[in-house]
């Protein structure tokens, strides 16, 4: 067994944004995994927005997620057998919100893809399905927000137009509470906070 | 609802796909549903025909079949009491010759009187009626041959031919027999009226003969107390019963194990495609993973991701089911035409609802039993594969489990219900349980052996080689599934074609060996000398075995009646062939007691297949 994160002791206060920054194998995207409820801690206790969810089944952390956490990953992860609508309906659904193909077409015409809503993820560039997975993170309205190297498959150009939707968007929900993982000094300057992890522990911690 | 909505968005990219990635799991279930649902079609068909023409197929509504007797007074007058038209028929076998030539085959007699055929009709050559046949010409009686017959004689329309003593002549051949279907025939037929056999010494005291009698009942008899009376009123006589609802129990009984049999194999075919079903489903849900921890992600619980993929292949179960049962019932319109000929004309061809179901619930059983164990893995899948790579396997949770063994215990339920035979059912099952045992044990000594030895310097150098040398050894499902799939296909057809081989060469080597070239029946004791000194002179013979057999019904056991003790045992139903000897006959085992000595006096003793009797003759011992 590997003790990938230990001794941590963190709370970010919600409505903020905060950047896990470090060198590869530190431990940020297993802390980010612990903080969304997608994997649970050997020891220790977890509470996110109030509930501790350190003792939570599989099913119980499920529930716990749908429209409270939204994820944004790297690789876009989008359901290639669903088109863009489909596939950001599909977390509304999922979150259990009423009208989730006229809020997902909003969503998506936020982030300028009305034009896209029937193509599906191999019919689109690399930008446009990192939006699309901004817009299925996004459209329950969820308050915690996590992204794992938003920009990391992008060039600059559309690293920088997603980053600029992301910021924008997470402030205009209110209360919406954004941790991003990023390589990227520049991106994690944006943030209000700065977590620095080095061999799973934090090593330091700047901002608010 | 959600997990209905997601399934169905799976199902319609899969449909724009083409089916991709499901055409395996789908032939897999096709051809074993379709071959199980064609077997069961056409053994309805069969059955249909010979229970809808079996008052044809009999020759009335019901037959009293008489061993080397005919009936007296008494008990014709019960048949003409009983129904509305009887008819006599004589069956023996009889040397027909040419007289020309002397040439002599054997023949199989059915001697008639004027009201034969009772039900159905009977075609001969040059649509010459019954009676005109046999008016004969010049004097003589006629006859009429199977065209088999008349070629093996060398003779025509018009010649002469001698049963026994007398004279006919062929007035026609013989094209179609209706009330002949499914019986035993030791050679071509020959058909006579009974009243021409006098003179011809063949039904003389001591002939083998049956007399069978069929009866027209009046309409809207019921056959049930009609054998019911039959049954009160001729205990003890040896007389047989058979009516139209059974006309040919011989040839149900054989196409009834042919298709039990059949449908076993089918069963084998189906274990061999879920094998393939279960490869392709862990094929299916492996490349879906990342989509699982995406909806995971989302907030799909673990039993929401198993209803949406649950439903897929449910889906795609129930097209294949639909395609499988039209494949199979189409199957037999077009095997009509490669039938045996007797076949063809009795099924009724057609779509029987009773073997499709039977089929569909095969191929969902199946489907299910193969596919719940890949799907139960998709609750192991978490998000955080999205991040960390592929699921390990894992043993699914105990209420997969548990529905896994219900479902295996329906499909083994069923296959009794429909197979009809726990014994044939379990050894079959019990057969392939154990070879995928040790085609899993073969898969993994395989497996292990390919990691032990591939870093050795043989494979330094040939990257091929080595890497799908690793491909095997690493993929330890993926091969696994190829070895049992193709292992057990193998098995099936290899344990097919040695139980079809052991039984013709049992046939075509054993039996010669210990089988006479010659049987001659019928010989009575005044004709044996003369009979033993005419094959001495023949220097063809080198060995003559004769053995004294005598006819007759078992009436008692232990002092009571026998149907009291062994019930409708075979044994105890109709005549039965008993021999006597001093010695123990060679090649001859006692299997328990021992034979009696030449001196012995007192009561007669008797040897029996005591054990077949003993499983329904309760109490029955040696002395």
């Amino acid at each position: 067994m590997v003790d990938i994160l230990h001794s941590i002791d963190l709370q970010i206060t919600q409505g903020s944004s905060c950047a896990l920054v470090g060198p590869s194998g530190s431990g940020k995207s297993s802390l980010l995994m612990v903080m969304a409820g997608l994997e649970q801690a050997t020891s220790g206790r977890v509470a996110v927005l109030g509930e501790d969810i350190s003792a939570m089944s599989e099913a119980e952390l499920a529930q716990f997620r749908r429209g409270r956490v939204g994820v944004v990953f790297q690789s876009f992860h989008l359901i290639p057998s669903m088109t863009a609508l489909q596939n950001v309906a599909t977390a509304i659904e999922l979150a259990g919100q009423p009208d989730p193909f006229e809020r997902a077409r909003a969503k998506l015409a936020d982030l300028g893809l009305a034009h896209r809503y029937d193509h599906f993820p191999k019919q689109m560039s690399g930008g446009e399905q990192q939006r699309v997975a901004l817009a299925r993170a996004l459209a329950p309205n969820p308050k915690l927000v996590f992204a794992d190297e938003p920009t990391g498959n992008l060039d600059a150009a559309n690293g920088a137009s997603i980053v600029d939707s992301l910021f924008t968007l997470t402030q205009e929900q209110a209360d919406t509470t954004l941790i991003l993982v990023t390589h990227d000094n520049q991106l994690a300057q944006r943030c209000d906070r700065i977590i620095d992890l080095r061999d799973g522990k934090i090593c330091e911690s700047q901002g608010a | 609802m959600i997990a209905l909505k997601i399934a169905q968005r799976e199902l319609i990219a899969a449909w724009r796909e083409r089916l991709h990635g499901f055409r395996i799991l789908m032939l897999c279930l096709i051809f074993g549903i379709a071959s199980i649902s064609a077997i069961g079609s056409l053994r309805g068909a069969i059955d249909a025909g010979l229970n809808s023409n079996g008052r044809v197929f009999l020759g009335g509504d019901a037959q009293i079949e008489l061993t080397y007797r005919q009936a007296n007074a008494q008990e014709l007058a019960w048949m003409a009491r009983q129904s509305r038209a009887q008819s006599q028929i004589i069956d023996f076998r009889s040397m027909a010759v040419a007289p020309d030539t002397n040439k002599r085959i054997l023949t199989q007699v059915k001697a008639v009187d004027s009201a034969y055929p009772l039900v159905g009709a009977i075609t001969l050559s040059g649509d010459m009626g019954l009676s005109e046949a046999f008016a004969g010409q010049d004097g003589l009686p006629g006859a009429i041959l199977a065209p088999a017959l008349l070629r093996r004689l060398n003779i025509n329309l018009g010649d002469q031919v001698k049963f026994g003593q007398k004279l006919f002549v062929v007035m026609a051949t013989l094209l179609k027999e209706p009330d002949n279907f499914g019986n035993f025939a030791l050679g071509p037929r020959s058909l006579v009226l009974t009243k021409d056999l006098d003179g011809s010494g063949l039904l003389a005291a001591g002939t083998l003969f049956s007399s069978k009698y069929r009866l027209l009942l009046e309409d809207g008899s019921d056959l049930d107390q009609a054998q019911q009376r039959f049954d009160e009123e001729w205990p003890g006589t040896g007389a047989k019963w058979k009516d139209a609802r059974k006309a040919s129990p011989g040839a149900d009984r054989v196409i009834e194990r042919m298709s039990r049999f059949l449908i076993l194999i089918g069963l084998s075919g189906l274990v061999v495609g879920g094998i393939g079903v279960s490869a392709a489903v862990r094929a299916f849900i492996a490349k879906k993973t990342g989509h699982i921890a995406v909806l995971k992600t989302l907030g799909a619980t673990p039993g929401q991701i198993f209803w949406i993929y649950t439903l897929q292949i449910a889906v795609y179960t129930g097209l294949s089911v639909v395609l499988g049962l039209l494949l199979g019932a189409l199957a037999p319109f077009a095997a009509r035409p490669f039938l045996p000929e007797n076949l063809a004309e009795v099924a009724l061809i057609s779509i029987y609802p009773s073997a499709l179901i039977e089929a569909a619930v095969y191929g969902c059983l199946a489907a299910a039993i193969f596919s719940i164990w890949p799907l139960a893995q998709t609750e192991h899948i978490r998000p955080a594969n999205l991040f960390r790579g592929g699921a390990p396997a894992h043993w699914p949770a105990r209420r997969y489990l548990l529905v896994q063994g219900a479902l295996l215990a329906a499909a083994l339920f069923g296959a009794v219900q429909f197979s009809g035979s726990w014994s044939m059912t379990f050894w079959l099952l019990g057969g392939i349980a154990i070879s995928l045992l040790i085609l899993a044990m073969i898969s993994g000594a395989f497996q292990f052996t390919l990691k032990r030895i591939m870093h050795r310097s043989a494979f330094q150098g040939r990257l091929p080689l080595r890497a799908a040398f690793s491909a095997l050894a690493s993929g330890s499902e993926r091969t696994g599934s190829v070895v049992m799939g193709i292992g057990l296909g193998l098995t099936v057809l290899a344990a097919v074609g040695q139980i079809d081989g052991n039984l013709r060469r049992s046939i075509t080597q054993s039996l010669p060996d210990k089988a006479p070239s010659f049987f001659f029946l019928d010989i009575q004791s005044s004709q044996l000398p003369e009979f033993n000194k005419r094959l001495a002179e023949n220097p063809a013979v080198r060995q003559v075995e004769t053995a004294p057999m005598l006819r007759g019904l078992v009436t008692k056991i232990n002092q009571q009646p026998a149907a009291e003790v062994g019930g409708d045992h075979w044994v105890l139903r109709g005549d039965r062939g008993i021999s006597y000897a001093d010695g123990l006959p060679e090649q001859t085992k006692i299997t328990a007691g021992q034979w009696w000595g030449r001196a012995t006096a007192g009561r007669p003793k008797s040897a029996l297949p005591l054990k077949r009797l003993k499983r329904s003759a309760s109490g029955l011992e040696i002395n």
